[in-house]
Formats: C-alpha cells, sequence, structure tokens
C-alpha cells in the first residue's frame, strides 16, 4: 500500500512539474483606440493594462481563443493556436459599420 | 505518517509553482521593496542570458549545417521566451510592479491627508514616498521596454526559422545559410539594444 501511495506520489509530482512549467508560448493583443470592452484568452481575463492599446501575455500551448464579454455574454472573436516559445500578435481591428471587432493574427 | 507524505507533496507542488509569488506575499516586506529585489535579481538573470544570446550569435554566424542552424535558433527562442517571461503582463515581475506602483500611490494619498505629523515631518514623508513612485514609475516603464525588445527578437528568431524551413522545402540549403548569418547579424545588433537596456534598469528606491 506504501509504495503504491509513494508511486502515485512520484507521478503527481513529475505531472504537476511539468504542468506548472514550460510549454507556454506568448500572445500579443493589439486593440484600436476607443476599445474598452473585457478581453479574455479562453475563459481567463485578460487584466493586462493596455498600454498604448497593447499587451503580451503568457500563454499554455495549444488553441485558444481570444472572446469579448458583452452584457454577461462571450463573444468568440477568432481562435488560434500558441506555439512552444512563439508569440501570436492578435489585431483587433473594426471597419466602417461593423459591430464586432475583427482579428488580424500574425504568427 | 499517510497524510503526512500527502501534505508534503502537496506543500511541494505549490512551493514549486509559485516560487517567485511567495515572497510577494510577506507582509513584512512592502510591494516597492519587493519589487526592487525582484528587479535586482531579475537584472542578474538577464545579464546572464544576454552572454548565452551573444554566445549563441558567434555559434550561428559559424554554421553550415542548416539543420544544427535551426536548432540553435530553437534554444535561443527558448531563451528569449525566459527572458519574456516574467516581463511579460501576466508575469510575476510585472504584476508585482501594477501592485508596487499602487501601493505607493495609495500610500503618498493618505500621507498628504496625515494630521499627526508636525508639517516638516509630513513633507518629508511625503516628498520620499513622491521619490518612490517616481521610481517605481520609471523601473515598470523600463521593464515596458524590455518586454517590446523581446518581443521584436522572439518575432525575428521565428520568422527567420520559418524563412529557413521554406527555403530547405525548396532546397535551397546556400540561401539558408546566407539567411542564417543575416540572422547572427541581427541577433548581435538585438543583444547590444538589450544590454543597453538591461544596464539602465534601476530598481526603485536603491
Amino acid at each position: 500500500m506504501r509504495s503504491l501511495a509513494r508511486a502515485i506520489l512520484g507521478v503527481g509530482l513529475m505531472f504537476g512539474l511539468v504542468a506548472c512549467t514550460d510549454d507556454v508560448g506568448y500572445v500579443e493583443v493589439k486593440t484600436f483606440p476607443g476599445f474598452n470592452l473585457p478581453l479574455y484568452l479562453d475563459t481567463v481575463k485578460l487584466e493586462a493594462p493596455f498600454k498604448n492599446g497593447s499587451a503580451v501575455v503568457r500563454q499554455q500551448i495549444g488553441k485558444t481563443k481570444l472572446q469579448l464579454e458583452h452584457g454577461g455574454q462571450f463573444l468568440p472573436l477568432c481562435e488560434f493556436e500558441v506555439r512552444k516559445n512563439r508569440i501570436v500578435t492578435v489585431q483587433l481591428r473594426i471597419a466602417g459599420f461593423e459591430r464586432v471587432p475583427r482579428c488580424e493574427l500574425r504568427k | 505518517m499517510r497524510r503526512f507524505t500527502s501534505f508534503v507533496a502537496s506543500a511541494l507542488l505549490i512551493g514549486i509553482c509559485t516560487l517567485p509569488a511567495v515572497s510577494a506575499e510577506n507582509d513584512a516586506v512592502t510591494p516597492v521593496e519587493e519589487f526592487s529585489r525582484q528587479i535586482d535579481q531579475l537584472k542578474n538573470t538577464f545579464t546572464e542570458l544576454e552572454k548565452k544570446i551573444e554566445d549563441s550569435a558567434k555559434t550561428i554566424d559559424g554554421m553550415t549545417d542548416v539543420e544544427k542552424a535551426r536548432q540553435e535558433i530553437e534554444s535561443l527562442r527558448a531563451i528569449v521566451g525566459e527572458l519574456l517571461g516574467p516581463v511579460s503582463d501576466n508575469g510575476p515581475v510585472a504584476q508585482l510592479g501594477a501592485k508596487a506602483l499602487r501601493h505607493a500611490r495609495d500610500k503618498l494619498k493618505s500621507l498628504e491627508q496625515e494630521t499627526r505629523f508636525t508639517r516638516e515631518e509630513q513633507q518629508y514623508l511625503v516628498g520620499e514616498w513622491r521619490k518612490l513612485v517616481e521610481e517605481t514609475e520609471r523601473a515598470a516603464s523600463d521593464l515596458g521596454m524590455a518586454r517590446s525588445e523581446f518581443v521584436g527578437l522572439l518575432r525575428v528568431l521565428q520568422t527567420r526559422e520559418d524563412f529557413i524551413d521554406e527555403l530547405m522545402q525548396i532546397r535551397r540549403a546556400s540561401e539558408a545559410v546566407r539567411v542564417i548569418r543575416q540572422l547572427a547579424n541581427d541577433i548581435r545588433a538585438a543583444s547590444d539594444a538589450l544590454k543597453n537596456l538591461i544596464r539602465a534598469i534601476k530598481p526603485p528606491g536603491v
């Protein structure tokens, strides 16, 4: 029983180390003047200060969705892949009479 | 005993995952002091990694084996990622900077309304906290500039790597080697800019 507990502990530690370490990439989000809606990467709010309309955040690798929140609802803007030690730039733009911003991705 | 083992395991995991944040929770140290200490540590890390970037540029410059060069670029991306992590907007140092700034501004505001001290004492304290606010703002802004430099360098590395990949797909090895040489120059230029930037970063209150 004790050896089973030890094995579980070992595997747990190993997974723990993997989970909290390195597989991250970066997302740069650029907004446009006047944009002030809350943005989310998946379901995590971007609390970044958006100095000069842009923010750079660390993000776990894999498929990521940029969403905005309006009236208590999530509105997906775009989905992209975050790769290890690479940066994806997402530029938000709004054109003409559009109500929802569009994403331009630079990988 | 089993309970103790699982407690130790949990404590270890939490400890490992929250290493940079632990000291920030200590009430005895103000966020400004903690921010200052973290910047000091960060400058050392930056300087060490900066040296690795320079060495890497040297290695890349002499390379004719495209596959090896690609591996070197990949490890360089890991180094730049390591630099960018703490200063990214959701990274520990950037967040601590925002906390330190909030703390210093709140402190200044409360001291300006303070009535316990003599006028001279109050003015002295207000003056000192005003200095700290300015220095903290400057340090946060310097880290912001460092963040932009690291983002720029990471972008150069990944686009050059992608371009080299494309060239190899159409069997243009000699062109790829030329791109690798050019990249070595770009890295050196970025490395010089980083060196100046890192030297200029000054922790608040020092």
